[in-house]
């Protein structure tokens, strides 16, 4: 035997250069580059005397004690806090009923009002800002008509309950989505077995099935209250006129508000919020990991019965109608209309107004024009980046037999916690702190850059489940018949990926279109994107182009969200 | 061409010991299958030598290749061990043809287009899917994905094939045809193969040999014919068909025979291997198709009066649940007695005998 083992052939196939271990090396330091480069320079900035560029920078906690000082800093937090808890509450309440409504009632035209509800997370804040400013500002339209008619000031969007207020109404939307996806997946049998047990609709409602959507409630509650809390647009386009400073619009008036910013100041108080906001993310996976008893097993073949209103059907009707009109419609027209108008007021007649003056100044003005363009290179040109960094990444964390998968994971979900703001000024610093990297500056690619590690746990999260969904046996048996990781990843895995990858686009995509956040401290003369001039633009009291411009954006988005699904056939958020 | 190897096999998932220290060769062109209930560690052990998993230690070897080494750390991965391996699941690639599915493996072995086709069309000739050959995975049957799966191992020739449990999820009736065409095939190719069953009939009928695991071992290596007759413990004697057991003390013990008390019952003469002594607490492994009901009056050892207690009509043939003294087991019969009280006969070569101590 031994002799016959010698001489039999080896079959073993020799042994080629491992690229499958170089190419997952290569995606772990990409991902761990790309979020460390905003975080490191906020911690290193906050805990230095001077701005990080200077050389005689030492370390010191000084910019904690002065933030502590600030005067109005109380009032700051206070205001914070109001706004942040007033946001969530309106959102999720607004959110929760809507949900139950269309997912789980009789109310007639749930199609169309399943859409509208959803329409507005595709919309920057900015643009939402902008509409309730043009209908229910001071000088808006729908205040003017009001205060026509009652001979008195309607409202006060100025305050910061106003604000609140419409934020809420802006985050509803988040809450509608994913309650509405647990009322989709709720079992019927529990509601079936409480029924035959004698209990009232209403009964069923209380005690079932909202308990049951708890899971998404709690996880929209912290979602809302992370949103508001870093919310910049509503702050800044309803705080400004009276210096109503939240700690997004301190941060931002901290930075653009004076000749020689405080970097020491601004990276403390933004290191504050990231741990703020990392607590609260970290205990959202605590409270969503005692949950895992609401999870409902099987049944997802049978939806649930749908709850009949009776005579209240139509009542229900006309509120729901009422509001899609006020908060959405009445909004996202009135912001269109404006742009097609000199001045819009009810009292004066619409068509001694129209106009395309706006539009013809935003042909006219480059700055405008390349807005417009950056925007849309950004996020046709970063989403298809950020899509294939997402794919490696998941393949990577899911599906090798890399050491650091798990550790990769957690680094590509990091992100989440890092508020756009914060990601805004730690690549602002890291430009300082990184010379050979001065070339980015003042480029698209430094934006793009900024927006894919942004939205990495966005697209991370639309693709891993996927992949999961995807059975172990399919790679394995690519793996068993000779092909090595990445063959077996390019030929087998990716291609049947190809709908989840193409859903992240589109997610990428609209993301790109709609951030601003980000880029406020990123932008310069030749970098600018449709949310920065919008805001520039606006403080300068131009409301007819940025009407315009965001009338542009809401085109675009339309545009887009409508071919990708109906000729693509992508799926956006469900 | 290529033996496989496999020495002192352990592989632990936290606290489970999935598979415990085995040792096992299958010959050139030999077929054993790895037969065991559920989680005995089957699929543990063929993904150790497919190297879809990293074992703990131990060594696997095909011919002159090192395919595991815990002593060196050698590790080869799975694409470089030259194996097929068809998954219980099929995986067949739902993207592609059954053309193209075969063509992958092809591909990367840079195999010249005209080859390749050649190729494809043998191994689709091999399991009768030539017609096929344009299709996607999903407008097929279970059992037509089974033989593509077959076909695209086969197609590259691999020097060894595993196969975990390839029939399970096809129909009974499929699953016999499968069975004889497969032995067929695998007798026609003589490649080395390795078999996971938890279905004793299939590993009877398709195997040179059986290893029969339980618990991450292997209770007992051999064919299927000394499987069945002579099963080391009452683990496998149970496992392998449905044995009954009836319990006894043993009174005489002879070389090669003893003499045992059934509980409540009459004597009992059984071969046994086991030196036994007078005083040990036994059962006795017998099938139910090997007692035999006989006219009442019938007189000589191993003769015995049972109470009827339950009639299981199935079809070709009725099972009795009986009774005798503290005994119970079943017996086979073609004619329902229409009395309640019947004798039998166990031959005195039938029952198997096991101290009550053994495994179980
Ligand atoms: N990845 C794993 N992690 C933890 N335990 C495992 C893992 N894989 C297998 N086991 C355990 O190892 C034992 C053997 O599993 P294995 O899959 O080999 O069983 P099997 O004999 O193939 O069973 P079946 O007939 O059900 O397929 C089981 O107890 C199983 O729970
Ligand atoms: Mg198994």
């Amino acid at each position: 035997m031994a002799i016959d083992a010698l001489s039999a052939p080896s079959r073993v196939r020799a042994r080629r250069f491992d690229r499958n271990t170089a190419i997952q090396i290569l995606v772990a330091l990409t991902t761990l580059a790309l979020v460390v480069f905003p975080i490191v320079p906020v911690l290193y900035q906050a805990v230095l005397d001077r701005p990080l560029y200077d050389a005689n920078a030492s370390l010191s906690l000084g910019n904690f004690v002065r933030l502590l000082d600030t005067p109005r800093m109380g009032e700051v937090l206070q205001n914070t806090a109001y706004f942040a808890v007033l946001t969530t509450v309106i959102a999720q309440v607004i959110g929760v009923v809507t949900a139950i409504l269309v997912g789980r009632t009789d109310i007639p035209g749930r199609a169309f009002f399943g859409e509208m509800l959803l329409w507005p997370l595709f919309l920057s804040h900015l643009v939402i800002a902008f509409g309730w400013f043009t209908m229910y500002g001071p000088s808006g339209y729908v205040t003017m008509f009001v205060r026509g008619i009652i001979g008195v000031e309607p409202w006060n969007l100025y305050t910061v309950t106003g604000m609140g207020i419409a934020a809420g109404i802006a985050q509803a939307p988040l809450a509608y989505l994913y309650c509405i996806v647990a009322t989709r997946n709720a079992d019927p049998n529990l509601e079936d077995a409480a029924r035959t047990v004698g209990a009232s609709p209403f009964r069923i409602l209380t005690r079932i099935t909202l308990p049951l959507m708890r899971p998404a409630i709690i996880f929209g509650v912290i979602m809302n209250f992370v949103i508001a809390i870093e919310m910049l647009s509503i702050p800044l386009v309803f705080g400004g006129p009276l210096q109503i400073e939240l700690f997004t619009t301190y941060l931002y008036h901290e930075v653009f508000g004076q000749t020689t910013p405080d970097y020491g100041l601004v990276a403390a108080a933004s290191l504050v919020l990231l741990l703020l906001v990392v607590g609260l993310m970290v205990l959202q996976g605590r409270l969503m990991r005692n949950n895992q008893r609401f999870v409902t097993v099987g049944g997802k073949a049978s939806r649930p019965r749908r709850f009949t209103l009776g005579r209240w059907r139509w009542v229900a009707f006309g509120v729901l109608l009422a509001y899609v009109v006020l908060a959405v419609i009445v909004i996202l027209g009135g912001l269109i209309l404006r742009s097609f108008t000199v001045f819009l007021s009810p009292l004066m007649p619409l068509w001694e107004v129209l106009t395309f003056d706006n539009y013809q100044m935003l042909l006219s003005y480059p700055v405008y024009m390349r807005s417009i363009w950056n925007t849309i290179a950004i996020a046709t040109v970063g989403a298809a980046i950020g899509t294939v960094l997402i794919a490696l990444v998941a393949i990577v964390a899911n599906r090798s037999e890399f050491r650091w998968r798990r550790q990769l994971e957690y680094v590509a979900i990091l992100p989440r916690a890092i508020p756009g703001f914060i990601a805004g000024i730690g690549i602002f610093y890291a430009m300082s702190l990184f010379p050979p990297l001065g070339w980015l500056r003042n480029t698209i690619w430094l934006l793009m850059i900024a927006y894919i590690m942004r939205y990495l746990p966005t697209g991370y999260g639309a693709v891993s489940p996927a992949l999961a969904q995807l059975g172990a046996d399919l790679d394995r048996s690519a793996r068993t018949v000779g092909a090595d990781w990445w063959r077996t990843s390019r030929s087998i895995v990716l291609p049947l990926l190809t709908p989840a990858l193409f859903s992240c686009y589109a997610l990428l995509f609209i993301h790109f279109l709609k951030e601003y956040v980000t880029a406020v401290f990123l932008f310069a003369p030749g970098s600018e994107v449709i949310g920065t001039t919008m805001l520039q633009f606006w403080t300068n009291g131009d409301n007819g182009p940025v009407s315009a411009l965001a009338s542009v954006q809401i085109l675009i988005t339309v545009v887009f969200v409508t071919a990708a699904r109906k000729i693509l056939g992508v799926k956006i958020y469900g | 061409m290529a033996e496989l190897v496999v020495n002192g096999l352990t592989r632990s998932f936290g606290d489970v010991r999935a598979v415990d220290g085995i040792d096992f060769t299958v010959a050139d062109g030999e077929f054993l299958t790895l037969l065991g209930p559920s989680g005995c560690g089957k699929s543990t052990t063929l993904a150790a030598v497919a190297g879809l998993d990293k074992p703990d230690g131990g060594r696997i070897t095909l011919g002159s290749d090192v395919f595991f080494d815990a002593a060196d750390g050698t590790f080869v991965p799975s694409e470089r061990r030259e194996i097929g391996l068809v998954f219980q699941s099929y995986a067949l690639w739902p993207h592609l043809t059954v053309r193209q599915n075969l063509e992958f493996p092809l591909k990367l072995r840079n195999i010249k287009r005209k080859d390749r086709a050649q190729r494809i069309e043998e191994a689709l000739g091999l399991v009768e899917m030539t017609a096929y050959a344009d299709r996607y995975p999903h407008a097929l049957s279970g059992g037509q994905q089974q033989r593509v799966a077959l076909a695209r191992t086969l197609v590259y020739r691999p020097g060894l094939l595993l196969l975990d449990e390839p029939l399970s999820n096809l129909d009974a009736k499929l699953r016999e045809r499968a069975r004889t065409w497969l032995r067929h095939l695998q007798s026609h190719v003589r490649v080395t193969t390795v078999y996971v069953t938890h279905d004793q009939a299939e590993a009877l009928a398709l195997s040179d040999r059986i290893a029969v695991m339980n618990g991450g071992k292997i209770a007992q290596l051999a064919d299927p014919h000394t499987i069945y007759d002579r099963p080391a413990d009452a683990f496998i004697a149970d496992f392998i068909g449905s044995s009954n057991f009836l319990c006894g003390t043993v009174t005489e013990a002879d070389h090669g025979t003893v003499k045992v008390d059934l509980d409540g019952a009459a004597a009992l003469i059984a071969p046994s291997a086991r030196p036994l002594t007078a005083g040990t607490r036994v059962r006795v492994s017998v099938r139910p198709e090997q007692i035999e009901i006989v006219e009442p009056g019938t007189a000589g050892p191993n003769v015995f009066p049972v109470t009827i207690e339950e009639r299981t009509f199935l079809g070709a043939y009725n099972t009795l649940e009986v009774k005798a003294g503290e005994n119970a087991f079943r017996v086979e019969c073609r004619r329902v007695p229409d009395t309640d009280m019947i004798h039998v006969h166990i031959p005195e070569t039938a029952g198997i005998v096991f101290p009550e101590t053994a495994s179980r």
